[in-house]
């Protein structure tokens, strides 16, 4: 919308204020403004949402704005344009925190101070001629014009206090931003405590949701997948990073979540702010003898919490010191997001594709779950997958010689395959039309058989927990783009995934993923563009948004206060031993004693008196060029005259402080007749003292010191009226 | 000095908006909102504290102020100092405050431009002027200048009051009197009843002086010439102007009144256009150049002679601007105006006319009838008042 309403907006100016001068007639804005609001109300009624609401006040005012741009204005339309930009950019900022939307509302803000100073210029002025002028028109009398001089040096003092203004608007705004309590007034959590911005992932699968899926092609994040010896390699297969684990179902919303009471499972890893050192996440030492990968990410545009990693991390190093918490049922880490301001910037992981049941033994403790009977809510699943099975000749009960984590494998695999090969994948669901009385994972099996990774994943999960297949739903990222040239995996926003993970052994989960490959392949390189190979600039300022302005939250407030207080102190208790500790050594190196520290103080005080003097000196000197207008005269003949003509400046400074200023405009001897006027005593000694000025300033005469002191003499009776000093 | 801040509508509907957006930030986790609640309250912020640091450094002077008219825009003229060495002053409104009890709106019916400053730079002294366009007759107070200033935002306005006393006398309104009723009351009083003290044209003998090149030969003083040896010439003095006497009748106290009770208007009113019909009576013998005095009955006000020219006109215009309606009225003594005046004589009476206690010869005019009398449309006195003030246009002499 703005693409177009930016152009048609930015053609009025030719056509209404330029020279061809055609405007709309109010009729018209009047009727053009009629027909958005239809627009509008059919978009709403059209697709009713409570949540559009701004979305369609917003698309309102910029038509309305954009309309109006094409009628020729008066001082209030230019206000209610102002106005209405006003109300366009907040309902704007209900709606989005994008960082280009960002940008656009900090552009729009200096601007808007701007035009705002500018107006008020434009409006007082406006309004001061026209009462001026409705004065004239009843009194039928002439009455002198407004002076309204507006020149370059005022638009440049204009523009100085626009970015003065500017610099207060943005000290206090992100004062206020800081101190705004949050913890006390947002119902909700915050993003930032969760998840920076728009990333695609999620840590829940709605599967009622009509959000299409992102295709965007922005940057998450990167990693380096290296061997044992540190040369980094491509996997051999797409490698799946774990953010969030969800096993319980709700089928009345269509939900999958993870119980409150895994939350208990995590503990707390404190990484030491030692660059490349690892820490482990298990609870003894790992075995050398299993192969061990090492993975590094680092972050472009996502901002969170959530520490993705592919099965099974063992140990995790942070660029800074940091406290992570690491769930040792599901093998999930998260930033504890204490200590430091914003989110995690890179981290670096070592990993066990294959771990042995030691290995999870480790990390786990005793948190294994123990073999349980699972079930799945939805009964009509149970038949569907039976009826899968049969159709693909496998049998969901465990064979002689096989035991149940075979038979797991072997179930989980063959549904795996017909989800592959019978079910479509597409991110449009326009025509995935959800029946209330019917579960979308059963609507997805039976009726329509296409969607995206989500309800694959959930169809396989369900189907698998249906069959007494303890399996779970997993969200995180699936990295597929290996770029040769920099050795690196480039995750996008359209990377984030869904896969299932079925339990195939005490301690051994295996990750199923029934989405078909080569779709996804499909949707990374469908969008590919020139503009790839610059995104990673804008996603590198993407992450500095939203780690700090999105993500802002009531954990970086506290931080942020314990700075303030503890580190302010800290700093000055620093500098006060650093200070002492200097000049304890230099007491040791120069050994003055009292008398000596004396003599110091003294030659100290001297020399500061001398800089004073210096700075007064100088300051004078400047006040007489300044005064006496000798900027463009020979330097070495200003150096003189700035010398010489002290007295006048100080005459100037005792007839202000007597209530007679002089204006900039006048010259020295105009000034001396009126302040003669006024002041009849002192006409005397200012004559003599401007008759002085004239003949140093411009008869090139060389004033003897005496006449000088007779001259300061003289301002001095100034000061007492006249009279004798 | 009085300082305030001011919240005008703008303001407090942005102040309003500021809520409504703080209530979203509040409800709405989402940090673009708190960060434009933020940016919002900072408007405000800072709108008060440069229009206040901008104020606090301005000066302001009044400069000496022209003559006021009732119904003519009165222009007063300022200094306008900005003191700061730094920082400019800009969109500066300035305000006249009339104190003049429960008539101070009185003055200003007809409405008033204030003064205006885009911008004052530091150390700049600017010359502003406000116009006043009193609608009411009498001494106007005039107590104190206010600036006001809503820049940069026009959220949060900042005023400073300065005490400056003054009282500015607002004359009479002035109409043209119709066309020769002024001729035809003083018809009989044209020159030739007394002498000139200037030398002129006229038939009455001045003084005799020396010959000039081009003096006429009939001029010449023949006789003297048997006596001196010089060549003299005779001089004649001027025509003598006609006089004109207005006298003003207030001696009947306003309740005691009579007039028309169809007129619709109070006996102050009645008053009021008495004074007014004095003041154009004078104005328009002022500009046929007749001699012209003034007496009013009934209050205690001095009479003033007979003379002619501006300063005379002016000390007319400003015995009838004093006049304070409210003041006990005195009965007119028997030799108030009397029959030896070589003048012509109208007497104006604000109601019905009583010739009792006047001369004969007199005019009596009445303001119940001043539209016959005075031609409301034109105004004699505002057509020519810019180029006889010497104050304002020194170069023009008045004779």
């Amino acid at each position: 919308m703005l693409l177009i309403a930016g152009p048609v907006a930015a053609l009025s100016w030719y056509f209404v204020e330029g020279p061809r001068g055609r405007a709309l007639p109010r009729w018209g804005v009047n009727l053009g403004a009629v027909v958005i609001l239809l627009l509008v109300l059919f978009s709403a009624l059209g697709e009713a949402d409570a949540g559009r609401s701004m979305e369609l006040l917003a698309s309102f005012v910029l038509g309305l704005i954009v309309l109006r741009q094409w009628q020729q204005r008066t001082c209030r339309e230019d206000a209610q344009q102002i106005i209405l930009s006003l109300v366009l950019v907040l309902s704007s900022i209900m709606q989005s925190e994008q960082l280009l939307f960002g940008f656009i509302v900090l552009v729009w803000t200096a601007t808007a101070i701007y035009v705002v100073i500018l107006f008020q210029i434009y409006a007082g002025t406006d309004q001061a001629r026209r009462l001026r002028t409705d004065v004239s028109l009843e009194s039928r009398h002439l009455i002198p014009p407004l002076s309204s001089r507006f020149g370059p040096m005022d638009l440049a003092s204009v523009r100085r206090t626009t970015f003065m203004a500017l610099i207060g608007v943005a000290i206090f705004g992100t004062a206020i931003f800081i101190i705004f309590p949050r913890e006390i007034l947002f119902k909700s959590q915050v993003p930032g405590r969760s998840l920076g911005s728009r990333s695609g992932f999620t840590q829940n699968v709605d599967l009622v949701s009509s959000e299409r899926i992102n295709e965007s092609r922005r940057e998450v994040f990167t990693l380096q997948w290296k061997d044992a010896s540190g040369i980094p390699m491509e996997w051999h297969k797409p490698i799946l990073l774990r953010g969030s684990v969800l096993d319980h179902y709700q089928p009345s919303v269509g939900k999958w979540t993870s119980p409150s009471s895994r939350q208990n499972y995590f503990s707390r890893v404190l990484i030491p702010n030692v660059n490349g050192r690892f820490t482990s996440l298990g609870l003894r030492p790992f075995s050398n003898s299993t192969q061990t990968y090492t993975l590094d990410v680092t972050m472009r545009s996502l901002s969170s919490h959530v520490v993705f990693s592919p099965w099974v991390p063992i140990a995790l190093s942070a660029t800074e010191g940091r406290t992570f918490q690491f769930n040792s049922r599901d093998l999930i880490i998260r930033d504890a997001g204490v200590d430091v301001l914003g989110s995690y910037w890179s981290y670096r992981l070592k990993l066990q594709p294959f771990p042995p049941p030691a290995t999870i033994m480790n990390l786990t403790g005793d948190n294994v779950p123990t073999d349980q009977v699972v079930s799945f809510p939805v009964p009509a699943v149970r038949q569907i997958a039976l009826d899968v099975l049969a159709e693909q000749e496998v049998s969901d009960l465990i064979l002689p010689d096989e035991t149940v984590w075979d038979r797991n494998r072997r179930v989980s695999k063959a549904l795996e395959e017909w989800l592959e090969e019978n079910c479509s994948y597409t991110t449009d669901l326009g025509r995935f039309i959800q029946i209330s009385s019917e579960d979308p994972i059963v609507s997805f099996l039976k009726r329509y058989r296409f969607g995206h990774c989500e309800f694959f994943a959930s169809a396989l999960t369900a189907m698998c927990r249906s069959l007494g297949i303890e399996s779970r739903l997993v969200t995180g990222y699936i990295a597929i783009e290996y770029n040769r040239g920099s050795e690196l995996y480039v995750v996008r926003e359209s990377n984030a995934h869904a896969w299932s993970e079925v339990r195939v052994g005490p301690y051994q989960w295996a990750s199923m993923d029934p989405s078909p490959r080569s779709e996804l392949e499909a949707i990374q390189t469908r969008n590919s563009s020139w503009a790839d190979s610059w995104r990673w600039v804008y996603d590198r300022i993407d992450f500095l948004w939203n780690s700090s302005v999105v993500g802002f939250d009531t954990r970086t407030q506290a931080m942020l206060a314990k700075r303030a207080t503890g580190g302010l102190e800290n700093w000055f208790l620093n500098k006060f031993r650093s200070a002492t500790e200097q000049i304890r050594l230099f007491n040791r190196y120069v050994r003055l004693g009292p008398a000596g520290y004396i003599w110091l103080g003294a030659i100290l005080a001297i020399a500061v008196a001398f800089m004073i003097a210096g700075l007064a000196v100088v300051r004078r000197r400047r006040n007489v060029i300044e005064v006496a207008r000798l900027g463009t005269t020979d330097p070495a003949r200003t150096r003189i005259l700035a010398r010489q003509l002290g007295f006048w400046v100080d005459a100037l400074k005792v007839m202000e402080r007597r209530g007679i200023g002089k204006t900039a405009h006048e010259t020295p001897l105009a000034f001396t007749h009126r302040a003669a006027a006024l002041e009849p005593e002192l006409a005397a000694q200012l004559r003599v003292l401007v008759d002085l000025l004239y003949r140093i300033r411009f008869d090139d005469h060389e004033p003897k010191s005496a006449e000088l002191d007779r001259a300061e003499q003289m301002v001095r009776s100034l000061r007492t009226g006249g009279g004798k000093s | 000095m009085r300082r305030r801040f001011h919240l005008h509508l703008p303001g407090l509907l942005f102040v309003a908006l500021t809520l409504v957006v703080g209530f979203a930030a509040a409800n709405r986790p989402n940090n673009l909102v708190v960060w434009a609640f933020g940016a919002l309250l900072s408007f405000i912020l800072v709108s008060g504290i440069i229009s206040g640091s901008m104020m606090i450094r301005l000066r302001i002077k009044r400069l000496e102020t022209r003559r006021a008219v009732v119904g003519q825009p009165f222009e007063i003229r300022y200094n306008l100092t900005n003191t700061s060495r730094i920082r400019s002053a800009f969109a500066v409104r300035i305000n006249e405050i009339i104190t003049n009890g429960s008539h101070a709106s009185d003055f200003l019916t007809g409405g008033a431009a204030p003064g205006w400053s885009i911008r004052i730079a530091p150390g700049e002294t600017q010359v502003c002027d406000v116009v006043l366009w009193p609608s009411r007759r009498g001494a106007m107070n005039l107590d104190r200048v206010r600036m006001t200033s809503f820049f940069p935002f026009g959220l949060v306005g900042r005023s400073v009051e300065i005490e400056l006393p003054k009282s500015i006398l607002v004359l009479p309104r002035v109409h043209k009197v119709r066309a020769d009723l002024l001729r035809q009351a003083v018809q009989g009083e044209l020159g030739g009843i007394r002498l000139s003290r200037t030398p002129g044209s006229g038939e009455d003998f001045y003084s005799v002086r020396e010959f000039r090149p081009g003096d006429s030969v009939r001029q010449i003083a023949w006789k003297r010439l048997g006596s001196s040896d010089e060549l003299l010439v005779v001089q004649r003095s001027s025509s003598a102007p006609p006089r004109l006497h207005v006298y003003l009748d207030l001696s009947t106290p306003p309740s005691e009144l009579r007039f028309d009770s169809g007129l619709e208007m109070t006996p102050e009113e009645l008053e009021e256009r008495a004074i007014m019909m004095a003041a154009s009576v004078i104005a328009e013998a002022d500009q046929l150049g007749h001699e012209y005095g003034l007496s009013i009955a009934g209050l205690p006000s001095r009479t003033v002679p007979m003379r002619r020219g501006y300063w005379h006109r002016e000390r007319l215009m400003a015995t009838l601007a004093e006049i304070d309606l409210k003041s006990p009225r005195q009965a007119m003594s028997a030799g108030f105006a009397s029959n030896d005046e070589r003048s012509a004589i109208i007497m104006i009476h604000p109601g019905r006319i009583d010739t009792r206690r006047s001369p004969d010869r007199a005019w009596h005019w009445s303001a119940t009838r001043m539209s016959d009398l005075i031609d409301l449309d034109e105004s004699p006195l505002e057509r020519d008042s810019d180029q006889t003030d010497p104050i304002t246009n020194p170069r023009v002499v008045v004779a």
